[in-house]
C-alpha cells in the first residue's frame, strides 16, 4: 500500500464495483485524497490530520450565506480583543523577559543602566497604540452587543404581545365556553324537573292500584313517595317561577389579561351616557358593571364585550350611589328610595348569534321577540331588549325623607345615608330598617360629652354648600361603621350600641368617600386632599395633598410609619369591641 | 377614591384619575387625560373631567362627566 502502486488504485477500484468506474465519482475520492481511496487515505494519514480537514472544513453554501455585518472590526481584530488581558498581558512579559535576558548575554550590564533608547521607546510606543486599538474594537464591541440586545429585546416584545394576543383571544373563548357550560348546566336542571314531576306523576298512578307486590322496589317509591309529600311543602316546588330562572354562577375562570398590560394601558372607553356619570361599580374585572348618570337611567354592562345588558328602571329620579355586590345591585336615589336588584334574573344572551346559527328554536324565538340583534355584527353593539331586566327587582327600601347620598352593602347589611341627616341600617333578609343613627344628635352629644371644640357639629363653620353631600360617604364591616359627612369629620360608629365612638378631624371639606381595610383607613374630600389613618388611631397619619404629594411620599417616615406592615395592626371589629 | 391592595386611585376633579402605589410611593396619572399636552389644551382638545372611579384587582373603571366610562389596567 505504498507510493508506488498509485496509478494502479483506479482500475483496481473499476474491478471491484462498476459504480466505481465512473470518472465523477473516481476524481471525486481522489481529489480529497490526492491519491488513493478513502480506506487507504487513513491508514497513510495521521487522524489529527483528518480531524484538522474536518473541523476546518467549509461547505461552498457556508461562504456564499455568511451574514451581512456592518461591524467596523474584523472577526480576528474581534478574537485578538476579547482574549483575556492577563494573558496577553503575560505572554508579552515572558517575551520582554527573554528578550531582556538575550540582551544581557549580547550587551552586558552597560545599557541596562543607561537612559531608555529611542528603540524601547518606540517599542512601548507601540504597545500602547496597540493597546488603544484594542480599546476601540472593544468598545465597538460592546456597542454591537448591546445593539443586538437591543434588537433581541424588540423581538421578545413583538413575542410577548402575540402571546398577549393570544391570552386575549383565549379569554373570550373562555367566557364563550363558560356561557355555554352555564346555558348546559340549566337545560340539565329543568331536564331533572321535568324527570322528577314525571317520576311524581307515575308514583300517584302508582300508588292508585290497589294490587300491590311486596317487592323491594315497591317499597323504594313508597319511601319516595312519602317524601314526595315532604317535597310538595317546600317553597321551592311550589314556586315554578323562582325554579325556571337561569342560573347566574360565579365565573369559575379570573381573567387575568389586565394583569399582564402595563399599568395605565387603555383597555376600552364605553360611551355609556349622555350625561354626567353619578355613580358606579362593577363586580370584578372583566365582569359586570352598573353606571348610573344624570340623565336618570341606571345601566348594566358586560365589561367583556363592552355591550349594554340592559337598564334598572324603577327609580323616579337620578341614582347617586349604588354599589355591586356578586349579583345583588343597590342603588341609592334622590328619590329617597333604596332598591335592590338581582342581576341573575337579567335575560341576557351575550352570544345569542352563536346559538341562533345552529339552532332553529332560538332563531324562531329571536324572530318572535322581533330582536334577532345577534346577526347585526359586532361592530354596531345592538340596543339591549327592553324587557331585559324586568325581573331584577327586589324590594325597594323606603323610610328616608331626603335624598340617598351614600349607601354600602355587606353581607346582610345594608347602610344608608341620607340628606336628612340620619344613617340608616337595614336588615336585607327581612327587608327592614332595623337602626336610625342620627348624626346630628351624635355630634351634639360628643360635644356635650367631651366637652370638644372639635367634634361640634358647625354649621356656620363652613357655608353649607350645595354640591356637597350631607354623608358623603359610607363603608360597614360587621358592626363597625364609618361615615364621612359634609363637615369634613369621618365618624366611626358602633352599629352595636348605635354610638359614634371616635372621630377625625382633619379635612377642611365635605368628606366624599371613605374606604378602610384592616389596617388602614383613607378618606378623600372636596379640600383635594386623601387622608390616611390607621383604622385603630383616632387621627391621621398621611396626608395626600395634591399639591404635596411628592413632598410626603418622599419623607421615609410617612412610607414606613404607613405603607410598612404595621405590627399592632388589627381587625376593624377590634375596634368596637374595645368598646363596651 | 377607592383603593385596593396595591394602590390608592381618586378621581379629583380632573380629566386624569390620580394613582398612588402604596407600595413604593409612586403616584402618577391614568386616564384619557394624561396624553393631552399643554399645547393641545391651548388648541382647545378637551377630554372630560373624572367624576367617579372605581378599582379592583388593579382593573380601573372611571366615569366621565360626558358620560363615557373608561376602562384601564393599573
Amino acid at each position: 500500500m505504498g507510493d508506488s502502486a498509485a496509478p494502479a488504485y483506479p482500475s483496481a477500484m473499476g474491478t471491484l464495483q462498476r459504480q466505481m468506474r465512473r470518472p465523477a465519482i473516481q476524481r471525486a475520492v481522489f481529489s480529497f485524497s490526492q491519491q488513493a481511496p478513502t480506506e487507504l487515505v487513513r491508514s497513510k494519514l495521521s487522524t489529527s490530520e483528518i480531524a484538522h480537514r474536518a473541523l476546518t472544513f467549509i461547505s461552498d453554501e457556508q461562504l456564499y450565506n455568511i451574514p451581512e455585518d456592518d461591524n467596523t472590526y474584523s472577526l480576528f481584530q474581534g478574537f485578538q480583543a476579547s482574549l483575556p488581558e492577563g494573558e496577553s498581558e503575560h505572554r508579552k512579559g515572558h517575551r520582554r523577559r527573554s528578550s531582556k535576558q538575550h540582551r544581557l548575554l549580547s550587551a552586558g550590564d552597560v545599557e541596562e543602566d543607561g537612559p531608555p533608547t529611542i528603540q524601547n521607546l518606540k517599542k512601548k510606543r507601540n504597545n500602547v497604540n496597540h493597546k488603544l486599538e484594542m480599546m476601540a474594537i472593544r468598545k465597538n464591541m460592546a456597542s454591537t452587543e448591546i445593539r443586538d440586545i437591543d434588537n433581541k429585546i424588540a423581538n421578545l416584545l413583538n413575542v410577548r404581545k402575540i402571546v398577549l394576543d393570544r391570552l386575549a383571544a383565549l379569554e373570550n373563548d373562555e367566557a364563550e365556553v363558560e356561557h355555554e357550560l352555564l346555558e348546559l348546566d340549566n337545560k340539565i336542571d329543568e331536564i331533572q324537573e321535568e324527570l322528577e314531576e314525571q317520576g311524581a306523576l307515575d308514583q300517584s298512578t302508582s300508588t292508585l292500584n290497589p294490587p300491590r307486590v311486596a317487592t323491594p322496589e315497591s317499597e323504594a317509591m313508597d319511601a319516595s313517595f312519602m317524601s314526595q309529600s315532604i317535597y310538595d311543602k317546600l317553597p321551592s316546588s311550589t314556586s315554578p317561577k323562582a325554579k325556571r330562572r337561569p342560573k347566574f354562577a360565579k365565573r369559575k375562570s379570573m381573567p387575568v389579561l389586565h394583569e399582564h398590560l402595563d399599568p395605565g394601558s387603555h383597555i376600552k372607553t364605553l360611551p355609556a351616557h349622555n350625561d354626567t356619570i353619578t355613580a358606579l361599580d362593577f363586580d370584578q374585572p372583566f365582569g359586570t358593571m352598573v353606571t348610573a348618570a344624570l340623565d336618570d337611567t341606571v345601566r348594566v354592562w358586560d365589561l367583556n364585550l363592552g355591550r349594554c345588558m340592559g337598564f334598572l328602571e324603577g327609580h323616579t329620579a337620578s341614582v347617586r350611589c349604588l354599589q355591586v355586590e356578586d349579583n345583588i345591585v343597590a342603588t341609592g336615589s334622590l328619590d329617597a328610595t333604596i332598591r335592590l336588584w338581582d342581576l341573575s334574573r337579567a335575560k341576557y344572551e351575550p352570544y345569542e348569534h352563536k346559538i341562533s346559527n345552529g339552532d332553529d328554536d332560538a332563531a324562531d324565538d329571536e324572530e318572535d321577540d322581533g330582536l334577532g340583534f345577534g346577526n347585526e355584527g359586532e361592530d354596531a353593539p345592538p340596543p339591549p331588549p327592553p324587557d331585559a331586566m324586568s325581573e331584577c327587582p327586589l324590594f325597594t327600601l323606603e323610610a328616608h325623607v331626603d335624598e340617598v347620598t351614600a349607601l354600602h352593602l355587606r353581607g346582610d347589611t345594608l347602610v344608608s345615608g341620607s340628606a336628612d341627616k340620619t344613617l340608616r341600617q337595614w336588615d336585607l333578609v327581612k327587608g327592614r330598617c332595623v337602626q336610625t343613627l342620627d348624626v346630628l344628635w351624635a355630634a351634639a352629644q360628643a360635644s356635650s360629652t367631651m366637652n370638644s371644640v372639635e367634634a361640634q357639629w358647625r354649621p356656620t363653620g363652613r357655608p353649607a354648600d350645595s354640591g356637597a353631600d350631607f354623608v358623603g360617604a359610607l363603608q360597614v364591616f360587621d358592626a363597625a361603621l364609618a361615615c364621612g359627612t359634609a363637615d369634613g369629620m369621618v365618624r366611626l360608629w358602633d352599629l352595636r350600641s348605635g354610638q359614634v365612638h371616635r372621630s377625625l378631624v382633619g379635612h377642611t371639606g365635605p368628606v366624599t368617600c371613605v374606604q378602610f381595610d384592616d389596617t388602614h383607613l383613607v378618606t378623600g374630600s372636596a379640600d383635594r386632599s386623601v387622608r390616611v389613618s390607621l383604622s385603630l388611631a383616632g387621627h391621621y397619619t398621611l396626608v395626600i395633598q395634591d399639591i404635596l404629594w411628592s413632598i410626603l411620599i418622599e419623607s421615609a417616615q410617612c412610607r414606613y410609619g404607613i405603607f410598612a406592615p404595621v405590627q399592632f395592626s388589627t381587625h376593624m371589629p377590634m375596634i368596637t369591641q374595645s368598646h363596651p | 377614591m377607592m383603593f385596593d391592595t396595591r394602590h390608592i386611585v381618586c378621581a379629583s376633579g380632573e380629566e386624569v384619575v390620580k394613582v398612588y402605589d402604596k407600595t413604593d410611593g409612586k403616584h402618577w396619572d391614568c386616564g384619557a387625560g394624561v396624553a393631552t399636552s399643554v399645547e393641545d389644551r391651548m388648541a382647545g382638545a378637551k377630554t372630560s373631567i373624572v367624576e367617579k372611579v372605581r378599582l379592583r384587582d388593579g382593573y380601573l373603571v372611571e366615569g366621565r362627566r360626558s358620560g363615557e366610562v373608561g376602562v384601564w389596567t393599573c
